[in-house]
């Protein structure tokens, strides 16, 4: 058993090691769709809140359309800025839950 | 240690107090005196003027408009559609609302029914479906100017919000909570302009009370050219501090309407109202 385990074990090993040695010496191109996707469900939980921003949903499109027509640095910037907009109204719904009533005029 | 203990429990009473008791008829005494007490020299009555009451220039400005009113024309088009209105049926605006005199006083109220807050613009097209026809656009056009129709023709009356169930009171505490609740980019609530920084100057203009606010609408607005309903204010409020607006008459301005309402309880309906 040990005999066919322990060989095929560091075959597997060394496989491993040189995967990830080619990942870094390769990197690939970052999954838009999936970061696109990714950033858009941060913003649909902000909105589920009622605390999405105005133009966040806007800055998402003008990302997807930049990156569809080449511009892949500006687009990556345009979902950077939308994903981080989505975080910021995600943390003020967390933020305000708390902080409201402190502002009722007694 | 009994004395100790007494102590212990007025010091909690003291402190949390208000929190602890608080119920809309005493936060609508405490919002109608921080108002009078931040103005002093405005006459409680006046406070359905808006900055009018405030400002002295803008005064003047205001009643040299009212000479020609700017709303007036949406207001006849607005009687004109209200009594010539005849739905598929046969049926006619004057089937839901009578002669349209004393209309504007009734609403908002809660349908319990429905669990829902119902506004004068909401009755409006409620009126419209039950008799087979589509219903209109919420923010602007013939719905603001059937609505100008009937506010102008109930001027002088009280506004009259009661909370008389816990719907009503859930109702309202929503409306609360969406009036002091922080939102958009630039992370302002409503009460941050029209409480904390009312009589200040955004810019050119300056920012009117939440006290009263309710009781002019639909207003004219010259930035607008055109005649909007409370809820169109509503949505470019939100879109100016940057937070994705709600559509006309969705369940948040509703209960934010009712909430206004309640709060200026007792101040007269002066709508229509010109505004810059």
């Amino acid at each position: 058993m040990s005999t066919t385990f322990l060989p095929a074990l560091k075959l597997f090993v060394i496989a491993l090691c040189f995967s990830v040695f080619t990942v870094a010496a390769y990197p690939v191109e970052p999954d838009f769709q999936s970061l696109w996707s990714e950033a858009d469900n941060l913003r649909k939980e902000a909105a589920s809140q009622g605390h999405e921003w105005r133009d966040t949903a806007k800055v998402l499109l003008e990302a997807k359309k930049e990156y569809k027509a080449g511009n892949h640095e500006k687009g990556l910037m345009l979902l950077s800025k939308g994903r981080a907009e989505s975080l910021a109204a995600s943390a003020q719904a967390a933020r305000e839950k708390k902080q409201w009533n402190h502002r009722v005029v007694k | 240690m009994g004395k100790l203990a007494t102590l212990i429990i007025a010091l909690t009473m003291y402190l949390y107090g208000n929190t602890l008791f608080a119920n809309p008829e005493t936060e609508r005494a405490a919002f109608r005196a921080y108002f009078h007490a931040k103005f002093p020299d405005v006459k409680k009555s006046d406070f359905v003027n808006g900055v009018y009451a405030l400002d002295k220039n803008s005064r003047e400005q205001w009643i040299e408009i009212e000479e020609f009113p700017p709303y007036e024309i949406a207001m006849g088009e607005g009687q004109e559609l209200f009594d010539s209105t005849r739905f598929a049926n046969g049926n006619t605006y004057g089937d839901c609302f009578g002669d349209g005199l004393s209309i504007r006083k009734k609403y908002p109220y809660f349908d319990e029914e429905r669990a829902q807050v119902v506004t004068m613009e909401s009755a409006i097209n409620d009126c419209r479906e039950k008799h087979g026809a589509a219903p209109l656009k919420y923010r602007a056009g013939d719905l603001a100017k059937i609505s100008a129709y009937l506010s102008y023709r109930s001027r002088g009356e009280i506004i009259d919000v009661a909370l008389s169930s816990a719907g009503a009171i859930n109702a309202y505490e929503k409306g609360k909570k969406y009036y002091y609740t922080k939102r958009g980019q630039l992370n302002f609530a409503c009460v941050d302009c029209h409480v904390s920084s009312a009589g200040m100057r955004l810019r050119s203009e300056m920012l009117s009370p939440s006290l009263g606010h309710v009781s002019h609408f639909p207003v004219y607005r010259l930035k607008w050219g055109s005649i909007g309903t409370l809820h169109r204010r509503f949505n470019e409020c939100n879109k100016q501090v940057r937070a994705k607006p709600q559509p006309g008459q969705s369940e948040e301005y509703r209960n934010l309407e009712y909430f206004l309402s309640y709060m200026s309880s007792g101040l007269e309906f002066n709508g229509p109202g010109v505004r810059r």
